[in-house]
């Protein structure tokens, strides 16, 4: 009897060991680029490559790596070590400081609130029943579904004027938050950007920005006027300035003409603890 | 607009019926005030410290979870039923502390742990109640007698294989209608439990269609089985379990159909469970059972959409 | 065809509480405003492009306004005056912004030369559908869809019923009812015309039973006209939504509109009643659409139905009717089931508004769903409001078209009876515009 069931518990451990040191290891065929390739993707899982997870982007990067520079893992761009075996495993070399983005919100109104808001609290259900409750239709809402979304916690709502701040130093450049906003106001911007500029009013000539909120464009040029070193273009159509980074200087004489404050430094990184607003 | 005479914008309707989760829970509350009335009734007024500590605790668990959880408290009555309802399915000599556990775990782990109200799969009430037949089986089965019964002290429920009654089969059948039998606290009356599963039935509160197939499913069965169905349908916890405990809203099922299909299916498996198992009461027990089914039913028994032909995939494109 | 079903009431939807304030009210011509903003787009379908310019004089019925898609209808002045500019406006609807042309009245009230027909009743059916459309009609129900496309449906589509909408489901809304009354000859020629271009084997007059005095009206009116053998008036039980037209087709036809797909396809065509109306007066007296029978009710002085031009502000109806009452704070333009709430009181009256709603209101809070199963005991479409609600706010929009959204009417049953006051019309919006965007998770 005792015989019999120390036989069994034998012969089950043998199997046991069989299986799971010498059968189970091999590694599965076909599957050892992605293997390799997944241990240096970062594995936060955020979607924004379009993929549902890093395990399915190492899947697709070993098949074809030029999908690197189509769809880039922006994380990876901001990480020089992890970039660096990835240009290694794959065998390509990858310009990230030419690919990687920042994310930019265009908006840094205090547009007052003209109406008692009640309904589901996300920005794209306030931007469906009329575009929200702001004066400005093209400000950001402030309800945070950015925020929500953002895999690196890299937005805050500024609490005084109810509008979105990335904070450039954690953002990534993944875009996920640019898919997210309802009123299209975020947009992914060059690292090497010098001057932004806040104001995303669709400029019509006959309802000018000011009556909107306090930090709106007035079309007035005075940053256009400002300008010592030719860095700052005037888009005649939509009567907004445009900015030449490699001519800029940082000077700052652009963002002290503007009485209207509508144009922030952007290397100062805004963070949540200070909340740097325009205002002196 | 002027910030002082700002116009109000939300989503429509703009229109509502009125109805509230509050309201819900307290027209529960009331309707389970008579079978608590009949409790005091006939077991004296000692059960009545059962009922508060059960209330009591109730209440203060759920406020500790939400807290714990960082959610808001909201006093919206659903701790008060489970509270209650727990009570009413205790037998009458159960130590105070025991109720109390009984009641923690109800809230804390059969409701918070999986959610909170809206999200929890298992019956609070009922889960305790298995929970602590299970871990105080002894005092669990200990049952008084009313205070209208003749002398002993502990005797058998009706439903027990020991249980004997002096008297005709009529007047049996008037004591278990009545509620002057042992028991647990709620299940005793019969009457003062149809007087308020009928109030809720009437103001749209509870769907009738889970009690009458359960009731009558069990009836069916205990026929079937050769038993007497008004003895089965007459004792025992189905009263309290078909009207209070099977037609609560989140653990049953959301469709009418799916409701029936519910109803059935409990009096199926609790006339078995009386019947061939060793229980002497099935109606926990199959409710607990039934509820883990109900995200199935949910899945499959759903309503016709207007205007869909074939809900079977098509390969050849239609005009 | 038979009708199935008379006076027996709709197994789904609710009783809402009806409030026909101004339903004994008789209709009352609008002041003339001084000043009127016209949207170039007050229709489903494509948007219109100015015709005039900025400066130029117009009279009333002149067209400011054409596109040549063929959803589509034209936009005419509602003022004599001068058009002085330009604005953005939000199209309610859609939330989309959209041109409107600001005519500044001089108070004449001058009206274009009108190309009245010698023998309307002899004209044919072609001409009929460019006289419908160059009076630039839309459904006057809400939805405002060209009606001149209602009136063509392709050849390989029978048209075998023509059911004349007069329900008007929604509380508070009388001008409909109103219409009925006091232009019941007009609206029946009108829906003669209808007749004549469809063709169809049957019309029906489909009328609350709330509307009694208008029941009786048009009955005699039908008995002592040549139309006696052609119209028929079914009274229904007052239900809400009974007045939305699919579930209008299945309570007086039995017939289920295909999922995705119009009337038509059922071989069914629904008209309102103030279209029909509308019709009369652009064949028989050659107006364009230039004015309609607007609501003022609720909690306003003295509610009124108001024959209003297109482009007036709304507060100065508002205004006319004894400006809304202390501690209101809600201005609905629809329904209240149905309506959008309103920030700004220069908004104009559009081709869609058939009522003006002022309303004291309460914010509600959103509590957790208690899987009652209230809402889809009411759904008149079949489906279950709390899954499409649940699956919205995670998210998963394909779960939401799997659950066959696109069905949804927004009728708003379900929030109506909510107990834990989830918006879910609300979310059921916001899956359906993230689903026209492409939103593929």
């Amino acid at each position: 009897m005792i015989i019999g069931i120390l036989t069994g518990i034998g012969i089950a451990c043998g199997v046991a060991i069989y299986m799971v040191y010498i059968k189970v290891p091999q590694k599965v065929k076909g599957l050892e680029k992605t293997e390799e390739l997944h241990d240096i993707l970062p594995g936060a899982n955020c979607g924004a490559c379009g993929y549902p997870g890093c395990f399915a982007y190492a899947q697709a990067l070993a098949k074809d790596p030029s999908l690197m520079t189509k769809s880039p893992c922006a994380m990876v761009l901001q990480d020089p070590e992890r970039l660096k075996r990835l240009e290694k495993a794959l065998g390509i070399s990858l310009d990230a400081s030419a690919m990687s983005k920042k994310a930019l919100v265009h908006c840094n109104s205090d547009s007052p609130v003209i109406s008692d808001y009640s309904g589901v609290m996300t920005c794209k259900a306030a931007a469906q029943l009329l575009r929200g409750y702001k004066k400005c239709l093209y400000a950001c809402l402030g309800l945070g579904d950015c925020v929500k979304v953002c895999p690196q916690g890299a937005i805050f709502i500024d609490p005084e004027k109810s509008t979105a701040v990335v904070n450039t130093e954690k953002c990534t450049g993944c875009g996920l938050c640019v898919k997210e906003c309802p009123q299209n106001i975020i947009e992914l911007v060059s690292p090497k950007t010098k001057i932004a500029f806040l104001c995303s009013y669709e400029p019509l000539k006959n309802i000018p920005g000011r009556e909107k909120c306090s930090f709106g464009c007035i079309h007035c040029r005075k940053c256009f006027n400002a300008c010592e070193y030719e860095a700052i273009k005037w888009n005649k159509e939509k009567a907004i300035p445009e900015f030449n980074h490699e001519k800029c200087t940082l000077c700052g004489k652009c963002i002290e003409a503007c009485p209207q404050h509508t144009l922030i430094d952007f290397t100062r990184v805004r963070k949540e603890t200070e909340l740097i607003s325009s205002s002196p | 607009m002027t910030p002082d005479n700002r116009l109000l914008i939300s989503p429509g309707p703009h229109l509502w019926k009125g109805l509230s989760v509050n309201k819900i829970m307290y027209q529960v509350v009331i309707a389970l005030m008579f079978p608590t009335g009949a409790a005091i009734y006939f077991f004296g007024p000692k059960v009545i410290p059962i009922m508060g500590v059960s209330v009591g605790v109730s209440i203060l668990t759920e406020y500790l979870c939400k807290k714990l959880r960082g959610r808001a408290f909201i006093m919206d009555g659903s701790a008060v039923i489970t509270g209650l309802l727990l009570a009413l399915v205790l037998p009458p000599s159960i130590p105070l502390w025991m109720v109390a556990i009984g009641a923690v775990f109800a809230i804390a782990i059969v409701k918070e742990a999986f959610g909170g109200l809206g999200h929890n799969i298992f019956n609070p009430a009922l889960g305790a109640r298995a929970f602590m037949s299970v871990s105080f089986s002894a005092e669990m089965t200990t049952w008084t007698p009313t205070r209208f019964m003749p002398d002993a002290v502990t005797c058998a429920t009706p439903l027990n294989e020991s249980f004997v009654w002096q008297g005709s089969q009529a007047s049996l059948y008037h004591a278990l209608f009545m509620g002057n039998t042992a028991g647990s606290l709620g299940e005793t009356s019969v009457l003062f439990i149809l007087i308020g599963g009928i109030l809720l039935i009437g103001l749209r509160t509870i769907n009738w269609r889970i009690p009458v197939t359960y009731i009558g499913m069990v009836a069916l069965m205990a026929l079937a089985f050769g038993q007497d169905p008004l003895l089965y349908i007459l004792s025992g916890g189905l009263m309290l379990g078909a009207f209070f405990m099977a037609t609560d809203y989140v653990t049953s099922p959301l469709t009418n159909q799916g409701k029936i299909i519910f109803g059935i299916a409990l009096g199926l498996v609790t006339v078995l469970i009386r019947h061939f198992g060793s229980m002497p009461e099935g109606v926990c027990f199959s409710i607990l059972l039934m509820n883990a089914f109900v995200p199935l039913i949910d899945r499959f028994i759903r309503p016709k959409p207007y205007g869909v032909v074939k809900v079977v995939k098509k390969v050849s494109s239609e005009g | 065809m038979d009708i199935k079903l008379k006076k027996k009431a709709s197994p789904y939807g609710v009783k809402v509480p009806e409030n026909k304030l101004s339903d004994k009210i008789p209709i009352e011509p609008a002041p003339l405003p001084d000043k009127v903003v016209i949207p170039l787009q007050q229709n489903i379908g494509a948007p219109c492009k100015a015709t005039v310019k900025k400066g130029e004089r117009v009279l009333v019925g002149q067209k400011i306004g054409d596109s040549d898609k063929f959803v589509s209808a034209p936009i005419h002045a509602t003022v004599s005056g001068e058009v002085t500019g330009t604005k953005m406006v939000i199209n309610p609807p859609t939330g989309q912004l959209v041109n409107a042309l600001i005519i500044t009245a001089d108070g004449k009230d001058e009206w274009l030369e009108l190309d009245v027909p010698q023998s309307p009743e002899s004209l044919p059916v072609k001409e009929l559908l460019t006289r419908i459309r160059g009076a630039g009609i839309v459904g006057l129900g809400g939805a405002a869809f060209p009606t001149q496309v209602k009136l063509s449906p392709p050849p390989d589509k029978p048209i075998d019923t023509v059911i004349l909408n007069g329900c008007e489901c929604e509380p508070y809304a009388t001008s409909d009812h109103r219409v009925m009354l006091e232009y019941g000859e007009k609206m029946l020629r009108g829906l003669n015309i209808i007749r004549k271009i469809l063709d169809p084997k049957a019309v029906y007059i489909a009328i609350e039973d709330n509307k009694e005095d208008a029941i009786s009206h048009l009955e005699k009116l039908i008995a002592n006209s040549e139309f006696r053998d052609d119209f028929k008036i079914v009274p229904l039980k007052s239900k809400y939504p009974m007045g939305a037209e699919k579930t209008l087709i299945k309570m007086l036809l039995g017939r289920e509109v295909p999922i995705g797909k119009l009337p038509l396809d059922a071989g069914v065509v629904v008209h309102n009643a103030s279209t029909a109306k509308a019709i009369y007066d652009a064949i028989y007296e050659g107006k364009p659409l230039i004015e309609r029978v607007v609501t003022i009710t609720g909690a306003v002085k003295q509610p009124k139905n108001l024959l209003t031009r297109f482009g007036t502000s709304i507060g100065s109806l508002i205004n006319y009717c004894g400006s809304m009452n202390k501690g209101a704070n809600k201005l609905i333009m629809g329904g209240p089931m149905m309506g959008i709430a309103q920030f700004d009181l220069d908004f104009p009256v559009v081709k869609g508004t058939n009522c003006l709603v002022v309303q004291e209101s309460k914010l509600r809070e959103e509590h957790d769903c208690i899987r009652c199963g209230k809402c889809i005991e009411v759904c008149p479409m079949g489906l279950m409001p709390t899954d499409l609600a649940r699956y919205a706010k995670a998210g998963r929009y394909d779960e939401c078209k799997e659950k066959y959204i696109d069905d949804c009417v927004e009728c708003g049953a379900c929030a109506f009876t909510c107990p834990a006051n989830i918006p879910i019309v609300q979310y059921v919006k916001v899956a359906k515009k993230e689903l026209a965007k492409g939103a593929t998770r």
